[in-house]
């Protein structure tokens, strides 16, 4: 019996403490301020001379006690991009950065009506796109048409869900499905070798071979074994050289400061060019308009869960002019890297946010919304601005887009710490091909040089006009100008996300080769880059918005990217390509998972301090 | 023809040929447990010598390079992995503990309903929980835990009890309390069946011959039913203890996946699948191996322990 009594004993002892450490730390846990509070702080110290609170200091502290942990191995993975970087630079990629002209590239017809039936075997390819989105319908009329002029059929398989994992297992398992659109994982698949090599192939196909050859470096060197096995999707822009290439580009969807219109628009069109000016701002809207809708207005929202956690750290680099090369700013004279979010200049940013969260600019709860619930209040228009890319957040936008809320939807603004104009952030020309971010062939893929035909064909003008503008005179048609045009009834088709799927061909052109710009006859690829359709079929409200501000030629603004000046250096992108690409089990992988780590685990707390 | 006429015989006098024909039927009905268990449990064990090299999923065996023990060398040094296992046992002693007090409470307390409906209807009602998935219990949580119109909030406010919404699932300090209460209201009821099933069990005499002696109610509970059910008690103790390391994954992962109260919601699961399934393109199958293999070799030890406990308290084993 006393045996039982002594484990009795243990056994309530070790209840006792359980209990006790569910519910230590409540104890310490001080109220957390909310929106609504102090709504009305609209006195904030000029000229970004914040000054942080102690707690903040502490917080901050504890933060880079983290990097100094590490530093040896922070300074050798700088070392390693910047080899990295040296390397691209001495092979040459930047003089061949660009963009092309068609030549002598005739366009027959508009239309594929003239284009003969495929002669070769039909042929069924699976394709796995690592990333969520649905298949498009089984008659698709643009995919039917496809397959009648390629003899290719494709079927998708998409990712709902944990995409890490599911990679993780499909590679552990080494089946692939005929064609790979990577997305993000790239680099998994790439090392895992799960990419036929198509050096010695590609060359043999013209309009392929006209479109990457001038690109062949990068290409290579997104591999380890200096062949060809990822084809980019984006990069290769077309151009006429006739004055009006320019026009031809797709609005800006890279990263910002993102604003609502109305927030602008209510402050007499202001344009802010600083942080300061920025969150003043918001503090005088927002006491002005503390609900939307009536539910409450979420000035700030910092979404920040996994790999999207670029809306917590990478504004410092913007701030002080850097163009989104991945975590490192790359000094442009030196090429010497550095990573930035230990830096004074990101305490100084970290150290706004950590005033604008005490003046209730910054919801809490921004730190705890999953995805479903970050697009939700995105789309019930009550958020007033983010940092992030604008296709992060354009599902819920689409949604505020259908219903005509269009006062509700975002412009970039290229913040500084204490400029009169605006950072170009990562709006830049010519950036060419990078080199890795595409999609390519397996080595499951039961016939590589047919998908090889397969990827040619899909660089057709006729081709792509199909993808992108859909069937003639049924989803648009050829003005008397000869410019492809919509009619207001196509155009609300086009932009509903479903319709779009199931009967236009943009499920290819997002995962594999496509083309840019403009085409031999002047006209645009795809509606999203051309002008007439851009202004021709612009909303009331944008059009009245737009007008506010002016281009330095003295034109009206008439896009969201007109907000950011141009960079003429395309910058260096490979930073981020060589990361995403880097071998799984390298050291310098090591220590950037960890740096990730820090940032994640650390800075929502920074901020909240 | 009786039974006593069958002869006993002794088996150390067969040898393994002989014994194996004679029970060739029964060798035959276990092949295909045999052939599930090398399949399923025993042929991926050969994948834990990823633990001891850099593994590179294209390459063949023969190609891997070795490393030893540098993975777990790692693993050890890393202050999240001791993180990750400090926080993985707390929740495991807290769910343990609310698990057995809840449980038994509850079915101490149905075992005494005289209505029969009522006590069917309860207890139908208790154990549905179990039937969602985790998924969709911490949506509800979620919701019910906002500070944006979230139902707790709404209700401490209105009580006058707090005058501004609190952060629940952003302040570590509530984190643990609100997986175990999660955990209590899933699995309450469907864990309090086998209690009440044990305690159907319990010879009526008893309550009779207590009831005579004086007993109340609650005397009866604590004098008959309780030790009644004590095997059962101890036999899932043991069970449940040897899963010690594991705290759960889903509902750490879809509450607590913000970088605020990271630091005391990621459990050992957690650890592995970011560590080796990368949080951001990059992959880690070695280094997550070896952290998946140091954890069953603890749970390996923890239950072999509990075995051996349950022989010295003198109640039944497992093994």
């Amino acid at each position: 019996m006393k045996r039982t009594r002594i484990i009795a004993l243990l056994l309530a002892c070790s209840m006792l403490i359980a209990v006790l450490a569910a519910c230590a730390g409540g104890d310490d846990d001080t109220a957390t301020p909310t929106p609504g509070t102090s709504p009305g702080a609209t006195t904030l110290p000029p000229g970004g001379d914040i000054i942080p609170t102690d707690d903040f200091a502490d917080a901050w502290a504890g933060y880079l006690q983290n990097y100094d942990e590490i530093a040896d191995e922070i300074s050798a993975l700088e070392q390693w991009i910047y080899e990295g970087i040296q390397a691209e630079v001495n092979s040459g990629a930047y003089a061949t950065a660009g963009t092309t002209d068609w030549g002598n590239t005739p366009i027959n017809a508009v239309g594929t009506s003239h284009l003969p039936d495929s002669t070769d075997e039909p042929i069924t390819f699976t394709v796995f796109t690592a990333g969520s989105g649905q298949a498009p319908a089984r008659n698709n009329p643009v995919m039917l048409e496809l397959a009648r002029i390629t003899g290719v059929t494709l079927e998708w398989e998409f990712t709902p869900g944990d995409i890490d994992q599911k990679v993780g297992v499909l590679i552990a398992g080494g089946e692939y499905a005929d064609l790979i659109a990577p997305g993000q994982h790239r680099g998994e698949f790439l090392n895992a070798g799960a990419f036929a090599n198509l050096d010695g192939l590609i060359q043999d196909y013209d309009r392929l071979w006209k479109h990457f050859g001038l690109y062949e470096t990068r290409l290579r060197n997104a591999t380890t074994d200096n062949s060809i096995r990822l084809l980019d999707i984006w990069g290769r822009r077309y151009t006429l050289g006739d004055g009006l290439d320019s026009l031809y580009e797709a609005d800006y969807n890279g990263p910002g400061f993102y604003i609502q219109k109305d927030v602008l628009a209510w402050d007499n069109y202001s344009f802010p060019t600083t942080l300061d000016q920025f969150f003043d701002l918001l503090a005088r809207y927002y006491a002005a308009h503390p609900t939307i809708d009536g539910q409450p207005t979420l000035p700030f929202e910092i979404f920040s869960t996994d790999w999207r956690s670029f809306s917590l750290k990478n504004p410092p680099q913007h701030l002080i002019g850097g163009r989104n090369e991945g975590d490192v700013v790359v000094n442009p004279d030196t090429l010497a890297v550095e990573i930035y979010q230990n830096k004074d200049y990101a305490m100084r940013y970290y150290a706004r946010l950590n005033q604008a969260y005490h003046d209730g600019l910054i919801n809490p709860e921004t730190f705890t919304r999953n995805h479903d619930q970050f697009m939700s209040v995105i789309a019930q228009g009550r958020v007033l601005s983010v940092f992030s890319q604008q296709w992060a957040f354009g599902e819920g936008e689409q949604v505020l887009i259908g219903d005509n809320r269009m006062e509700r939807t975002y412009v970039p603004l290229g913040l500084t710490f204490d400029r009169d104009e605006p950072y170009p952030y990562n709006r830049q020309t010519h950036a060419g091909i990078q080199g890795g971010n595409g999609g390519g062939i397996s080595v499951s893929c039961s016939d590589v040089e047919r998908a090889l035909k397969f990827f040619d064909q899909l660089l057709m003008p006729e081709i792509q006009i199909l993808l992108n503008w859909g069937i003639l005179d049924k989803d648009f048609y050829v003005d008397e100008n000869g410019t492809f045009r919509r009619t207001p009834e196509q155009k609300a088709l086009h932009d509903d996300p479903d319709w779009r799927r199931d009967n236009l061909g943009y499920t290819v052109n997002e995962s594999f080769v496509k083309l840019e710009g403009r085409l031999p006859d002047g006209n645009a690829v795809g509606p999203g880059n051309s002008p007439e359709e851009r202004i021709g079929n612009m909303y009331d409200y944008d059009r009245e918005f737009y007008s506010n501000y002016r281009l330095p030629n003295g034109e009206n603004f008439t896009q969201r990217a007109d907000f950011l000046p141009q960079f003429e250096h395309p910058g260096y992108s490979e930073v981020w390509s060589l990361l995403s690409t880097m071998d799984s089990e390298a050291a310098e992988r090591l220590t950037f998972d960890k740096i990730t780590d820090i940032q994640n685990r650390y800075l929502p707390g920074v901020i909240m301090s | 023809m009786s039974d006593r006429n069958i002869p006993i015989i002794a088996p150390q006098k067969r040898g393994f040929f002989t014994m194996a024909r004679s029970q060739k039927e029964l060798l035959l009905l276990s092949i295909p447990f045999i052939v599930y268990f090398f399949i399923f449990s025993y042929y991926p064990l050969w994948g834990l010598t990823m633990a001891f090299q850099t593994f590179r999923p294209h390459l063949s065996f023969w190609e891997q390079e070795w490393v030893g023990l540098t993975h777990f060398k790692n693993l050890f040094s890393d202050k999240y992995f001791t993180q990750a296992l400090y926080n993985t046992i707390m929740m495991s002693l807290i769910n343990l503990v609310l698990h057995f007090v809840t449980a038994i409470t509850f079915a101490l307390f149905l075992n005494e309903l005289r209505l029969r409906f009522f006590k069917r209807f309860v207890q139908t009602i208790s154990y549905m929980p179990h039937f969602l998935s985790w998924i969709i219990v911490c949506g509800l949580m979620a919701n019910m835990l906002s500070m944006d119109d979230g139902i707790i909030n709404n209700l401490l406010m209105w009580f006058g009890i707090i005058d501004k919404p609190i952060h629940w699932l952003g302040t570590p300090g509530y984190f643990w309390g609100i997986v175990g209460v999660s955990n209590v209201w899933k699995s309450m009821g469907w864990n309090s069946i086998i209690y009440l099933a044990a305690m159907t069990a319990i010879d009526p005499a008893l309550y009779e011959a207590a009831a005579i002696d004086g007993c109340g109610r609650f005397g009866r509970m604590w004098n008959i039913t309780l030790p009644s059910i004590k095997p059962t008690i101890v036999i899932l103790l043991i069970l449940n203890a040897g899963w010690i390391l594991n705290a759960g994954f889903e509902v750490q992962y879809l509450l607590g996946n913000s970088g605020l109260v990271m630091d005391v919601s990621e459990t050992l699961d957690i650890f592995v699948l970011r560590r080796g399934f990368g949080s951001r393109s990059v992959i880690g199958y070695s280094y997550g191996t070896a952290a998946g293999m140091f954890k069953t070799v603890v749970s390996l030890v923890v239950i072999t322990i509990c075995n051996f406990a349950a022989k010295w308290v003198g109640e039944e084993r497992l093994v």
